[in-house]
Formats: structure tokens, C-alpha cells, sequence
């Protein structure tokens, strides 16, 4: 795969992982509140 | 010459305008005005008081606000500017191009959904200003914020306009004057209709539109160029440079830096990441959104992530592909130039449907992303100036004032832009970003959490990044400096006076404290 590619890739799955790791720690702080 | 003749004979001639398109873009707009007009109708009755206008009812669902957070947060410069970024720079162009979207506006959903739907439930604050004037017990900082706020979005305004303006030349071929009256005409029939909680219906509508929008013109267009594979064989035909992740050829200063220099390229992400959580804009979102639950949380940001994710990361591709077909033809198409890219690849690679779908997009973005603003500017002017200085005005006079505002917000920008439209629509509408993420990221975000913040340290933190900004964009343009530079001169400096001013003035006292940050010590 191109390197531009494969950057623009990279970014994307990132992300998404980004917003699931956060939505998980969001959701698992609300048991202490 | 011949060589010359060669390059240019292995592109694409532009797409021909003309009455059809023109048809069958005013048909989309116009439907998609219609549905948004019966929405505020019947938002009308139910909008009758000054605080209710400014902020509904805090009684909105996660989908519902999750679809206007996406619609607000991206702009003209997301539906066109973006595409036009890649367009003239190429892939280096990606980095300002839009990819950190989601870096951004996450932590705006993460950190200051709850804490604003707080202050506006528990405390009754109608505006982000007012929000701010409430943590820091200061009325000089939620007039000064709202006057910080007026300045950069204003700024921010012009772009909207323009982008109107650049897809009705497009479709139509008409001289910029047209286009741009065009652009005012169906803004100001959308803002005739007011009311927030409409303006929150519409702006899910049209966040979903913009998309849906999106996502569909950036695969069809990578479609048409053949893959992603050709997609790069055809742009390193034209210019190897193109294919570059940094692109070492252009400046470091000035607004190359953005896509020439390891500086530029991380002051993208740090762009991205404090603006979407210093756009009042975005944040007033959660002022009239219902206390949430777990499956809510998830629900709004499965909303955001949609509208906000999938298409954005495509825009990027959107402008290769119209510079793989076009070469770089479009730059010399004045006023409007690279942001061309995006209309004319919808024309030539899905005909008309596909551009009246792209054209609604554009429009929804620019609709929703100033009608936002120019709520949060004369929300800005009647609640957080007027009001608190001259708390015996009647509420009567004081929302006939709003809608007077409204009126006047829209103008300044328009007849800017009518004056002297932005150049590169992302660059200019850059600029307003860093000023008001790096002030804002302070001055909302972490005074939620940060007890000891004061308002002296807010104060400092305002001023140095107007004038930062200012100064900083004028050395910026004539090339002394380059954009990236300045947006850790902004955000550094603004940090610096933020964090010290607070630590040398004292808190507010732990009663009021307890109250806006509850029992524990954060």
C-alpha cells in the first residue's frame, strides 16, 4: 500500500479507537457518580 | 510547450453550468428550506420567552443534539473548504484537510457535554458566556467572552457565505455578485424563521444531510478516478510532490507551513483539538439537551461519530480526486479557485443528482454552522452585555433586541464577503480556529474541571489571544512567520497567562465552589 495511503488509514482506525476508548472510560466513570 | 500542451491534454475539461443544474440545485435547497421552515413554525409556539429562544427547553434527546453537534462543528469548510485543501496542496493537504475531525470534537462531547448541561439545568445559564460568567462569579468575563466570541466568528461568518456562493457559481456560471446575493437570499429566508429548538431540529436535519452528502460524492469520486491505486498513479503523472505526506518544495512560513514543515503538520492537530471544544457554537449545543443516561451517552456519540467521521475522513480524498481529473485548472478561476474542486467532480462523476445532493450538503453545512453562530453572537449581545449591566430591561424588549441582532450578524459578514471574499476558504476560516480554540479551550473546557481558575487568569487569557492572533495572522500573511508557528504562539501563550493568572489571584470561595463542582476535589 502507498505510504499516503496507509497514513490516511492509519488516522482513520485511530479514531475510531479514539472515540471507543473514550466512550468506554466516559461510560465506566458514571458507576462512581 | 508542448509539454504544457501534453499535461493539460491529459485532463478533464471542466463541467459546463447551466440552467438544469441551476434547476435541479435551487429544487434541493428549496425542499430542504421548506422542511426546515415548517420546523420552526412549530418550534414557534413552543419558543415564546427570551431564555426559551436562546436555549429551548433542556429537554432534547442524545440523537437530536448528537446530529446538531456534527451539523454545527462542520462548515462550509468542511463540505468545500476541505476538499479544496487537498486539491491545490495535494496529500500534504490531508493534515489541514479535516482528518483530526474526530480527534476534535470528541473531547467536546466528552468534556463540556455534562458539565454544560449542568450549568444550564442547575444554574439557568441561557449562553457559553453566560456559563462562564456564572463558574468565574464574574460579570466582566461573560461580557468580555461574548465580545471575543462576536470578533472571531464573525470572521468565521465570511466563510459560510462564501462557500454558498462558490457552489451557486458552480451550478449556475453566474458572475460572483449573483452568487453571493444568491447565498444571502436563502440565509436570510432561513433566519426569518427563528427559535433555537427549531434551529436544533434543523440543524439535525442538516447534519445528517451533509453526511450522507459527503460520504456518497467521496466514494463515487474515488470510484471515478479508477481506485486508490490511480488515484495516486494519476497525480504523480501530473506532480510527484503531490503524493508527498510533507510537502518540502513549499515554504515554511506563511500558510504553507501548514503542509511543508513537521511544525505545521502537528499545529494541525492541535488546531483541530482546541477548536472544536472553543466553538461556542458547538458547545451551546448542550445548553438545551436533557440530562443523559448511559445508553443516551452512547447514542449521541454514535451520532457524532457518523456525521462527523466517515464523510469528513473523505473530503481529503474528494479534492485528489478532482485535482487526478482537473489538474490545476481551477486555480485560476478567480474568486473562487481550489474550492471549486468539490462542486465540479460531483458534475462530472454523479451528474445531477449526485450534485444537488452534494449541493443540499454544502448548504446544510453553511446554514447550520451560521445560523448557530449568529444565535450565539446576538444571544451574546442581548443576554451577556445588555442584560446583566441593565438587568431592568423587560425580557420583551430584550428578544425583540435578539431578533434585531440576528439581523445585523448576518450582515457584517455578508458585505465583508460581498467586499473581499477569503482566498483559500480552510486558511482564512484557519485563523478565526486558533483564536478561538486556544481561548476557549482554557476558559470552558478547563475551568470546568480546574477549581482554582479565576477570572484574572481568564481575563489575561482572552486578551492575549485576540491580540496574539491579530498580530500573529498579520505577520503570518506577509510571510514573516509560518501558521503553525503562530498557533503554539496562540495556544502557549494563552496557556501560560491562563494557568499563572489564576494561580496568582485568589479562588472563588470554597462555598461557591462546592456548589458548582459539587463534593469532590478536583
Amino acid at each position: 500500500m502507498d505510504s499516503n495511503w496507509l497514513a490516511w488509514w492509519l488516522v482513520v482506525v485511530l479514531s475510531t479507537l479514539f472515540t471507543i476508548l473514550g466512550l468506554v472510560l466516559r461510560i465506566r466513570g458514571w458507576k462512581n457518580e | 510547450m508542448n509539454d504544457m500542451n501534453v499535461l493539460f491534454n491529459q485532463f478533464q475539461p471542466l463541467p459546463v453550468s447551466g440552467v438544469a443544474y441551476g434547476l435541479w440545485a435551487t429544487l434541493g435547497v428549496g425542499v430542504m428550506l421548506l422542511v426546515c421552515i415548517m420546523l420552526g413554525f412549530f418550534s414557534r409556539k413552543q419558543s415564546k420567552s427570551f431564555e426559551s429562544f436562546l436555549s429551548g427547553h433542556n429537554d432534547i434527546g442524545p440523537v437530536v443534539t448528537g446530529l446538531a453537534l456534527g451539523a454545527t462543528w462542520l462548515s462550509g469548510w468542511a463540505t468545500l473548504g476541505m476538499m479544496g485543501v487537498t486539491y491545490q496542496f495535494g496529500w500534504s493537504g490531508m493534515w489541514f484537510a479535516g482528518m483530526w475531525t474526530i480527534v476534535g470534537v470528541m473531547p467536546c462531547l466528552f468534556f463540556t457535554g455534562e458539565k454544560m448541561q449542568m450549568y444550564a439545568q442547575k444554574f439557568g445559564a441561557r449562553t457559553v458566556s453566560d456559563a462562564l460568567g456564572i463558574r468565574f462569579d464574574s460579570k466582566v468575563v461573560q461580557s468580555l467572552s461574548a465580545l471575543v466570541m462576536i470578533f472571531f466568528m464573525i470572521l468565521y461568518a465570511v466563510g459560510q457565505f462564501k462557500a454558498g456562493a462558490t457552489i451557486w457559481y458552480s451550478v449556475t456560471g453566474l458572475q460572483p455578485i449573483w452568487c453571493l446575493l444568491l447565498s444571502g437570499v436563502i440565509v436570510f429566508i432561513y433566519m426569518i424563521v427563528g427559535g433555537y429548538t427549531g434551529t436544533q431540529w434543523s440543524l439535525a436535519l442538516q447534519g445528517g444531510l451533509l453526511g450522507i452528502a459527503c460520504f456518497i460524492l467521496g466514494l463515487v469520486a474515488l470510484h471515478y478516478v479508477g481506485g486508490p491505486s490511480a488515484l495516486n498513479l494519476k497525480l504523480a503523472a501530473e506532480n510527484p510532490v503531490l503524493l508527498d505526506l510533507v510537502r518540502r518544495d513549499l515554504p515554511t512560513v506563511g500558510n504553507a507551513q501548514l503542509f511543508s514543515s513537521p511544525v505545521g503538520i502537528v499545529s494541525t492537530l492541535f488546531i483541530f483539538l482546541t477548536m472544536a471544544t472553543g466553538f461556542p457554537h458547538n458547545v451551546a449545543r448542550f445548553l438545551g439537551m436533557r440530562k443523559l443516561n448511559k445508553k443516551d451517552y452512547m447514542l449521541i456519540t454514535l451520532m457524532v461519530f457518523l456525521v462527523a467521521g466517515p464523510p469528513i475522513f473523505l473530503n481529503a480524498i474528494t479534492g485528489l480526486c478532482s485535482r487526478a481529473v482537473f489538474g490545476p485548472h481551477l486555480l485560476n478561476i478567480n474568486p473562487w479557485k481550489a474550492d471549486l474542486a468539490a462542486p465540479y467532480i460531483a458534475m462530472v462523476a454523479g451528474g445531477k443528482p449526485l450534485t444537488t445532493l452534494y449541493v443540499v450538503g454544502v448548504f446544510a453545512a453553511a446554514l447550520s454552522t451560521l445560523s448557530s453562530m449568529v444565535m450565539v453572537m446576538a444571544g451574546n449581545v442581548t443576554r451577556d452585555i445588555i442584560h446583566i449591566w441593565r438587568p431592568q430591561m423587560s425580557h420583551d424588549i430584550l428578544l425583540k433586541l435578539t431578533k434585531v441582532f440576528i439581523g445585523i450578524f448576518l450582515l457584517i459578514p455578508f458585505y465583508w464577503t460581498f467586499k473581499n471574499p477569503p482566498a483559500l476558504l480552510a486558511v482564512f476560516m484557519g485563523f478565526a480556529s486558533i483564536g478561538l480554540g486556544g481561548i476557549f479551550i482554557y476558559c470552558t473546557a478547563v475551568s470546568f474541571y480546574w477549581k482554582r481558575a479565576t477570572s484574572t487568569g481568564a481575563i489575561l487569557c482572552m486578551v492575549y489571544g485576540v491580540v496574539s492572533t491579530l498580530g500573529g495572522s498579520l505577520f503570518v500573511t506577509r510571510g514573516k512567520i509560518g501558521m503553525g508557528t503562530l498557533e503554539f504562539i496562540v495556544l502557549g501563550g494563552c496557556g501560560i497567562l491562563y494557568f499563572a493568572g489564576s494561580m496568582l489571584t485568589k479562588p472563588l470561595p470554597e462555598e461557591k465552589l462546592k456548589k458548582l463542582f459539587g463534593g469532590k476535589n478536583v
